[in-house]
């Protein structure tokens, strides 16, 4: 079981996504790396901010780094924040992450348009990372 | 476009959409044209109205009910994010698309209301100025 948020468990995400014949339909014409920051709540066992960054390409993803710096996440084309536990709520499938935006539940940074255009997308995501053996860092 | 009071969540939302499509794809088109008119978007949901005025040089966005709009879309969330995603042809769903004939059916199971859904005119003006297809 992976602990998230970890490297294991991104790693784990990403190898769900590249054999997800559903991803790579819905997001075909993607183009554009995506940010996602895990905020720290330090009372639930995440101390700082992580940053996960995804080069996701036409369906599917070419590369991924953990834990990466500050300056680099924020320059991705599509920065998505929100803290931990809201995170968490997502991938348990309590929370549609479009919704969660509507409600500012979470941020988003960049074209609004293209993520309304792949809401499929975003979707197929959240239901790969709801299956996902997951131990969360409040519950170890 | 003008921002009126504080836009959080869906207004802010719906507010970039139709920002992104005055400054790109409907630039220089007449979208603006015409009367002032209201039109109310309502999450019930959420619980949250949004009111888009479209008027002869701008379109005004707050999040705020309005008693008597000219059109109002009453759904759910989930089904409002669906509305731009659909295929339009005059500003109206495409019927030779599935995404336009899901407006049918979305319409036709109650999940989707529109009060003053004769007004055509001003129906294909906030399809166009929300779709990002």
């Amino acid at each position: 079981m992976a602990l998230f948020p970890s490297e294991q468990w991104t790693k784990e995400f990403m190898e769900a996504v590249n054999a997800s014949d559903l991803y790579r339909d819905a997001a075909a014409d993607w183009e554009g790396d995506v940010t996602f920051v895990f905020e720290a709540e330090p009372d639930k066992g995440v101390n700082e901010d992580v940053y996960g960054w995804f080069d996701l390409w036409h369906g599917e993803c070419r590369d991924w780094t953990y834990g990466t710096d500050k300056e680099k996440g924020e320059s991705a084309k599509f920065v998505i924040r929100a803290p931990y536990s809201r995170w968490k709520e997502v991938i348990k499938g309590e929370l549609d992450p479009v919704k969660g935006m509507m409600q500012s539940k979470i941020k988003l940074k960049g074209d609004m348009p293209t993520i309304v255009r792949y809401v499929k997308a975003s979707n197929e995501l959240v239901t790969l990372a709801s299956k996902i053996p997951t131990e969360f860092a409040d519950e170890q | 476009m003008v921002r009126t009071g504080e836009l959080a969540g869906l207004s802010e939302m719906l507010a970039s959409l139709i920002e992104s499509n005055l400054r790109d794809r409907l630039a220089g088109s007449t979208i603006l044209g015409g009367k002032r008119k209201r039109v109310l978007i309502t999450a019930h949901d959420l619980d949250v109205h949004v009111l888009v005025t479209i008027g002869e040089s701008y379109a005004e966005i707050e999040e705020r009910f309005d008693p008597r709009p000219h059109l109002w879309i009453y759904t759910d969330s989930g089904t409002l994010m669906e509305l731009p995603a659909m295929q339009l042809m005059g500003g109206l769903p495409d019927l030779r698309h599935p995404t336009g004939r899901a407006a049918t059916k979305l319409i036709v199971s109650g999940r989707l209301k529109v009060r003053g859904v004769l007004r055509i005119g001003l129906l294909s003006k906030i399809q166009r100025l929300l779709n990002v297809v």
